[in-house]
């Protein structure tokens, strides 16, 4: 259930439901406009999500059900 | 120059096609479609980015900011971000779904889950019918790229040209074929674009991009635009993983450790896309005169590279087209003869399974021709349909009391639903219209599963145990 919040929550609110607030900041970074430029930022925010979930969680499901895999 | 290293990269390709089977026997079904679940990590993570970054990344996603400004670039970068996570959770059930049920297709699922010949019927056909609108996507892409070779043939010729391409990497190998080929595509199309990206942001620095853009198209989207990008995001994240072709790679994998490890890599791969974004913004700020916006790609590689560097991204946008229609046929036939002719005998089989695929073909071809739209649209469209499935995929995976007779009738309502409101042009509040019509067919599904429920229960995915 951790895992879920982190994995697909955190990156849902992050990327729909800040829209809204990140549309209203009319500056720019680099040149970028802002809008583009947060959802850029959760490119690798969202791998650091699903890398941890992996880490943390996940992997140890997933090896109890293999066994093998590494 | 450009044509001569253009048919070098596609010859190149086809050649790769053909090696791709060598020590597998590719008559056996499941080698041909899902490559006998073997597929580790690397192979699989370029089998998925091959189909997933179709042409409509390259030529579509500039060319929908070049026409409806920036909540166009939001709504394309956000839905293929979230649909990472969405499949990050679903897909490894989803491979333990298709392992229980030995299943190829996606219809294939639904008939072992639910014992229901209607209710395969219903997702094989609605499957093929909402292809149509993603080939038509290709087809559009590559007469773009094509024309910029600066061959001066008509459209008609170079479609039929692409399509009969398409042909030939299938016959070669099966799901092998796009798999090795995406190696090549994908080297080329990351090259081209940031090849593009750097170019137009050393000729002008971004800053000066984006503030000349500026002047033609908002940088903040309305209201409106806003809810359109929201439910949009969220509905195709969804749907991502549905579409026949995706679900089918997701068999390939040969476990589900594969699949989820090979899942939390996939958001970094969309780093290339600041560079399309700074391409796509060239276009506009340079007032390029387009005869469609679908061309703000090609016209600005155009206008920046020298003629051989052209040929490479001309190269690596045709190859991410023809790859998808040979991922695209590739399902369909397999649909046509695993879940709608299997009662015939197998030449007849194969002989319907040829003209769906022609037909289908043509059919994109044809709309390609005489319904010229904007790429980006053709994937909304797409989605209406494609989405649907998602109330039955998580009945199977989640659900004890979801029945074949409620799925089959919340796919029948969603989909007539969406394609009445595309057809009426039907404005609900900005809404995404398939997200609308989802809505209403969870309520048709699990009422009606209600409703009808027998004393059958259905064991959800979710609570076996992999099986391996």
């Amino acid at each position: 259930m951790a895992s879920v919040v982190l994995g697909l929550i955190v990156p849902f609110c992050g990327v729909v439901l800040a829209l809204p607030v990140v549309n209203e900041v009319h500056s720019d970074v680099m040149g970028i406009p802002f809008t583009f430029f947060w959802i850029f930022l959760w490119f690798p925010l969202t791998w650091l999500c699903l890398t941890l979930c992996w880490r943390m969680w996940d992997h140890k499901a997933c090896q109890d059900e293999k066994g093998s895999e590494p | 120059m450009t044509a001569l290293v253009f048919s070098v990269f596609i010859l190149l390709s086809l050649i790769v096609a053909y090696v791709a089977k060598s020590g597998h026997n590719v008559e056996k079904l499941d080698e041909y479609l899902v490559a006998g679940r073997s597929f580790g990590g690397f192979i699989l993570f370029f089998l998925a980015v091959g189909e997933i970054y179709s042409i409509g990344t390259m030529i579509g996603f500039p060319g929908g900011i070049y026409a409806k400004g920036i909540s166009y670039g939001i709504w394309f970068l956000g839905y293929i971000l979230l649909a990472y996570p969405v499949g990050y959770f679903l897909n490894p059930l989803i491979w333990r779904a298709g392992k229980k049920y030995g299943a190829l297709t996606v219809p294939d699922l639904f008939r072992g889950h639910f014992s229901s010949r209607s209710l395969e019927l219903i997702v094989a056909i609605t499957g093929v019918v909402f292809l149509i609108p993603w080939g038509q996507l290709q087809f559009t892409g590559l007469v773009v790229a094509l024309n910029s070779l600066g061959w001066h043939l008509p459209a008609s010729i170079m479609v039929l040209v692409a399509g009969l391409l398409a042909f030939l990497y299938i016959i070669a190998s099966g799901v092998r074929a796009p798999a090795f080929v995406s190696i090549i595509k994908d080297t080329l199309m990351i090259l081209a674009i940031i090849i593009a990206g750097v170019a137009a942001a050393s000729s002008h620095s971004t800053a000066r991009i984006f503030s000349a853009a500026a002047q033609h198209t908002h940088m903040t989207m309305t209201g409106g635009e806003e809810v359109f990008a929201m439910t949009t995001i969220v509905f195709q994240a969804l749907g991502f993983y549905l579409f026949p072709f995706a679900t089918q790679y997701i068999f390939t994998a040969k476990s589900e450790t594969t699949i989820k490890r090979t899942q939390t890599v996939m958001p970094l791969y969309m780093l290339m896309y600041p560079f399309l974004v700074v391409a796509a913004y060239y276009a506009l700020a340079q007032n390029l005169h387009l005869s469609s916006p679908n061309q703000a790609f090609m016209a600005a590689a155009v206008a920046l590279l020298p003629n051989w560097v052209l040929g490479i991204v001309a190269a690596g946008a045709a190859l991410s087209g023809l790859l998808v229609l040979a991922g695209i046929s590739l399902t369909i036939g397999s649909m046509v003869s695993r879940n709608l002719t299997n009662q015939l005998n197998e030449s007849t089989q194969r002989r319907w399974t040829q003209v769906v695929i022609v037909l289908y073909l043509l059919i994109s071809i044809v709309l390609t021709l005489f319904t010229p739209t904007l790429m980006l649209t053709l994937i909304n469209t797409a989605y209406y349909g494609v989405t649907q499935f998602l109330p039955g995929v998580l009945g199977i995976l989640f659900s004890r009391r979801v029945t074949p007779t409620g799925v089959g009738a919340g796919i029948l309502v969603g989909d007539v639903l969406a394609i009445l409101l595309y057809l009426t042009q039907t404005d609900i509040g900005h809404i995404n219209i398939g997200l609308i019509s989802l809505v209403v067919n969870f309520i048709v599904t699990y009422g009606l599963s209600y409703l009808s429920r027998s004393h059958r229960q259905y064991m959800p995915i979710a609570h076996v145990n992999d099986p391996a």
